[in-house]
């Protein structure tokens, strides 16, 4: 069995998924085999789908529903996942006040505003020199404008975070800003950023400070496309600090020098080099500083809510269990309707197992049409459900029908071809004589 | 025929909808672990003594002639060819120390490795070396740095001891990682400390 077991980890994760599909999917050939030997049912199957077409249009939508939302649901959840993973891609590691790191992630990658201490100029002189880092950024956060949030960085994180700009060109003078690809202003265009965020932001705290848009930053997908970089050498110039130099130098960016460095809440590092993050996360993980990755911080919290996915999973394929069974009892019902017909066939010779193959076929029709329409059902309510979260949380989502919902689908219809077999009993055990006897 | 079939077809279809569910993750999913387990009684913790790289009376730390000390190794039981151990590092040295590597008598091979979350993707990537600063400490944890040993030459049971032998620029580590439930998130006695 260990070899067995040897084999299966050495495939590829694509032919496993490949090979567990044709599994789930096995047991409808299997029982077509064993019920439809000899027999061809395919006449009476058609006739009686084309029949009563419009009930079962109705079970088979019912059915794509059920199928549909479930596989959408499973496959949303993966894209948010996804999405929400990558907006920490461009944040190696994250340098802040000791604090909750929960919170400083939210407020440094998602932009969701929070107080935090501030770091001064000690904690830049230690990061500074080391030499294992490749980008350091301050972020300096805390303003905003037409509800999108301003930032104050450097034009490297810039770069860092968007690759070539979109637009313009990145910011090259304190009074100069970059947009966001979704943020509300234009290139050119001249604006004071508010202190504090959302409604209840003051507009006039900071009158007399202007800052024209130079350039715009390509997609990220991520809540930053919403913002706009500025030089932290204006926010610090907003409010009043001093600007990160010392008086005489005339440039924005990195180096700052520590003896005039007013503080910032948070610092993203960047390394070329995987080991060289730990490095530094390490170094400066102690003391007055706290760093972490936002990266696992994410993971962890997907592995706490762990459950909950697998709980949901497992919602969907009884829901779907649910309007399956609804389903065949309703067949059923009908079996008890067709008896007539049935009893007919079987006083003129046909065997017993000619009805059971013909109600199970038919079943089996429906419900397949129903899993195939469901497929589609699933892909169409995930695409809108990403519209939904995309307007919420600013994150870029590819939703996409994936294996997980393919096995999912597949588990569903060979199920339902078991309980197909329901009906297809309910037509068998039916008594020819008293059928017979029955007035139409 | 057909409740062998139905049997086999339910089996079948309870395993996708757990197994896919965890998006594909290296590791097991893990859940609220129970991590206050009772401490055996009367454990002589005689840390702090460099007894070489043998192991001390006490497998929670080991400690290496030139200065690296290994605090509560840990890993997680497995029916797995491969595991993660997990471990608290102190260079007590005068100057730094580099982690090159490691092995194991239980297992084929051994490498560092570091979590990164890349495009939406979980896994462990390998490193070829990791350097210490001297009087730095650093903690091998789930989801950070960990030592993975590949080709287990049989599954790891929970109370089991695991030696790994954790290679540096400056010599050999010997130590005994026990043997935690399949779950678990932390050693037992994570946050308490020897002196």
């Amino acid at each position: 069995m260990t070899a067995l077991g040897d084999l299966w980890a050495a495939l590829p994760a694509a032919a496993q998924d490949a090979l567990l599909l044709a599994a789930l999917l096995s047991p409808a050939p299997v029982l077509a085999a064993l019920l439809l030997r000899g027999l061809s049912v395919g006449g009476l199957t058609g006739a009686l789908l084309w029949r009563f077409r419009r009930t079962n249009l109705l079970f088979a939508a019912l059915m794509a529903l059920s199928v549909g939302l479930g596989a959408a649901v499973i496959a949303q959840e993966r894209a948010l996942r996804q999405g929400a993973a990558r907006a920490a891609d461009a944040f190696d590691v994250i340098v802040a006040a000791p604090g909750d790191r929960l919170r400083l992630m939210l407020a440094a990658v998602y932009l969701d505003p929070a107080d935090a201490p501030l770091l001064r100029g000690e904690a830049l002189a230690r990061l500074q020199a080391d030499s294992q880092i490749d980008l350091l950024a301050p972020l300096a956060f805390g303003d905003s404008h037409a509800g999108a949030p301003v930032v104050g960085s450097t034009a490297a994180f810039v770069a860092h975070l968007s690759g070539p700009l979109a637009e313009g060109r990145v910011f090259a003078a304190e009074d100069e800003a970059v947009a966001g690809a979704r943020a509300p202003v234009a290139v050119g265009y001249s604006f004071t950023p508010a202190h504090g965020h959302g409604p209840l932001a003051e507009t006039d705290a900071h009158d007399g400070v202007s800052l024209r848009v130079v350039g715009r930053m390509a997609p990220t997908g991520t809540p930053w496309d919403k913002a706009i970089v500025t030089p932290v050498e204006a926010v610090w110039n907003t409010h009043g600090l001093a600007n990160g130099h010392a008086p005489g130098v005339d440039r924005i960016g990195p180096p700052f020098d520590p003896d005039y460095f007013p503080g910032t809440p948070a610092f993203v590092i960047h390394a070329q080099e995987l080991w060289r993050a730990y490095a530094v996360q390490a170094r400066h993980d102690r003391g007055d500083m706290m760093a972490f990755f936002p990266g696992a911080e994410l993971a962890r919290l997907n592995a706490l809510v762990g459950d909950v996915r697998q709980a949901m999973s497992l919602m969907a394929t009884l829901t779907q269990a649910l309007v399956a069974a609804g389903v065949m009892a309703g067949l059923a019902a009908l079996a008890r309707l067709f008896g007539r017909r049935f009893a007919l066939l079987r006083a003129l010779g046909a065997p017993r197992r000619f009805v059971l193959a013909a109600m199970w076929s038919y079943a089996v029709a429906l419900v397949g049409a129903g899993c195939l329409a469901g497929l589609g059902v699933g892909w169409l309510s995930a695409r809108l459900l990403s519209a939904l979260v995309e307007a919420r949380t600013d994150l870029a989502l590819a939703p996409a029908l994936g294996w997980p919902e393919l096995h999912l689908v597949a588990g569903f219809f060979s199920l339902t071809c078991l309980l197909a077999l329901l009906p297809g009993l309910a037509a068998y055990r039916r008594d020819v004589p008293s059928d017979l006897r029955e007035t139409a | 025929m057909r409740h062998a079939a139905a049997l086999a077809l339910l089996i079948a279809f309870a395993a996708p909808a757990a197994a896919r569910a965890d998006g594909g993750q290296v590791q097991p999913a893990l859940t609220e672990a129970d991590v206050g387990k009772a401490h055996e009684a009367g454990h002589d913790h005689n840390a702090g003594e460099p007894d070489g790289d043998d192991h001390a009376d006490d497998d929670h730390v080991a400690a290496a002639p030139f200065g690296l000390v290994a605090l509560h190794p840990w890993t997680r039981a497995t029916a797995a060819r491969e595991a993660l151990v997990f471990v608290e590092l102190e260079n007590g040295a005068a100057g730094p120390v580099t982690l090159t590597g490691a092995r194991s008598p239980a297992a084929t091979s051994a490498e560092i490795v570091a979590f990164r979350l890349v495009d939406g993707v979980a896994a462990y990537a390998p490193i070829a070396s990791l350097p210490l600063d001297p009087g730095a400490e650093i903690t091998l944890a789930p989801f950070g740095l960990a030592i993975r040993l590949e080709g287990l030459s049989e599954p790891l049971a929970r109370g089991a001891r695991l030696p790994v032998t954790l290679l540096t620029d400056a010599g050999a580590l010997d130590f005994v990682a026990e043997v935690e439930a399949a779950d678990a998130r932390a050693h037992s006695h994570a946050g308490h400390s020897h002196d």
